[in-house]
């Protein structure tokens, strides 16, 4: 069904083609609701505002509003961002053995993400649990009822997030508070809440990165202090696969154009090739991603330079990245 | 209780109406895929195998069964693990 693409040359020209999209998930729902399919309208709108599921104009469009989003919180929250980090590693028993995923990675949703992207709903757990796995999405292939409960859960996060805008309290320097005042487009209240959603969901491989970065150097025997390169980011990238959909005349039709670039195994020199995407669809949020990994895998090598790795566990479910989902450290 | 005799004749009437052919071009052993089988309607199928018998199913099943009769086959110990 699929033709996996694992040689860098071969994915080098494949994406390169002109033809060769993103998956066309936007058509596939709009064509299950032509067949009477209900309960997918909140999905729909979701897949209209992720540039991962968009092409041409409304790809610059949205491009152009999340690039405006990260800078500010880029330009305003990066001396919050990095008091955080301090803090949070601070709070780290330095005797003790602890679980890297739930004491540092995850708090990075809570401490630093929501507040600088605006996001304050009354059930913050509740949110994540709705929110944080949305990048399931572009796994192929779910089920009706698998969208059905998506759709339930973007429902509830942005009534959560509209209840705040109600009430006030979302922050005029947050990037919730920039879009809703000074951003003509989109127009309604209701898809400016699920572009800053969007953007928060889409950060959760920052998580499952700075965790395997960390985990790769504990387990490699060199420097743990020195800074943080973008070959190391790229060796740690979560995402496992590129879905690309090929529409030109010249697609493969023994797979009915539909190809899956292993990132994972696409190398150049020894690393990999697509960590992050490519061309038009290069992840919008390296920069800000970038600068907040390197920040935490500094602070935390400066304060365990000696730690060791006690368990790790990988969630063999998770189809669409590498995530190690229990990280036990010992940080004498 | 279910028999597979009742999920092919579900499955067989909604293959009809959702792929529009012809009944006559429907019969257990027909292979999905001559009958326009694709991932888009492996999703409305199982869509619909899902609110009439109450169970999770995988779209994935349209494709690892050739035939109506066998993805009948399928579905049924699907049901019985799941109810």
């Amino acid at each position: 069904m699929f033709k996996r693409v694992v040689d860098f040359e071969e994915a080098n020209a494949l994406l390169r083609r002109d033809g060769m999209q993103v998956p066309g998930l936007l058509a596939y729902l709009e064509q299950l609701q032509r067949h009477n399919v209900s309960g997918l309208d909140e999905l729909v709108r979701f897949t209209r505002l992720a540039p991962f599921f968009q092409e041409g104009e409304q790809l610059r469009q949205l491009r152009d509003v999340y690039k405006d989003l990260l800078d500010v919180i880029l330009n305003d929250w990066s001396e919050y961002i990095k008091d955080t980090i301090e803090k949070l590693v601070d709070n780290l028993d330095e005797c003790a053995e602890f679980d890297l995923v739930e004491e540092l990675s995850l708090k990075v949703f809570d401490s630093l993400l929501k507040p600088t992207l605006g996001l304050m709903p009354a059930d913050s757990a509740s949110f994540n649990a709705d929110t944080i796995r949305l990048q399931e999405l572009v796994q192929p292939y779910r089920s009706l009822r698998e969208l059905k409960a998506i759709n339930q859960k973007i429902k509830r996060a942005i009534e959560a997030v509209e209840d705040t805008v109600a009430a006030g309290i979302v922050r005029e320097r947050t990037a919730l508070g920039h879009l809703l005042r000074n951003r003509a487009w989109p127009e309604r209240q209701v898809d400016k809440i699920s572009i800053v959603i969007i953007l928060y969901a889409a950060t959760a491989p920052l998580a499952q990165t700075f965790t395997n970065i960390v985990a790769k150097r504990l387990q490699e025997s060199r420097d743990r202090t020195v800074a943080l390169s973008d070959e190391e980011i790229a060796k740690g990238a979560a995402q496992s696969y590129l879905h690309r959909v090929c529409k030109d005349s010249a697609k493969d039709s023994a797979y009915n154009g539909t190809y899956l670039f292993d990132i994972q195994a696409i190398e150049r020199g020894g690393c990999p090739a697509f960590p992050f995407g490519h061309g038009r669809h290069f992840c919008v949020g390296f920069g800000l991603s970038r600068f907040i990994l390197k920040y935490m895998v500094q602070q935390f090598f400066t304060k365990f330079p000696t730690a060791k790795i006690l368990d790790i566990k990988h969630n063999e479910n998770n189809k669409i990245a590498y995530e190690i989902s229990r990280l036990v450290i010992r940080t004498t | 209780m279910t028999t597979v005799q009742d999920i092919q004749a579900f499955l067989t009437n909604s293959a009809v109406g959702v792929l529009e052919v012809s009944r006559e071009d429907v019969t257990p052993t027909t292979p999905l895929v001559d009958i326009g089988m694709t991932s888009f309607y492996a999703v409305l199928l199982c869509g619909m195998i899902e609110d009439e018998y109450e169970i999770e199913v995988e779209p994935l099943l349209m494709f690892e069964c050739r035939t109506i009769a066998e993805v009948s086959e399928e579905v049924l110990e699907v049901i019985k693990r799941q109810k």
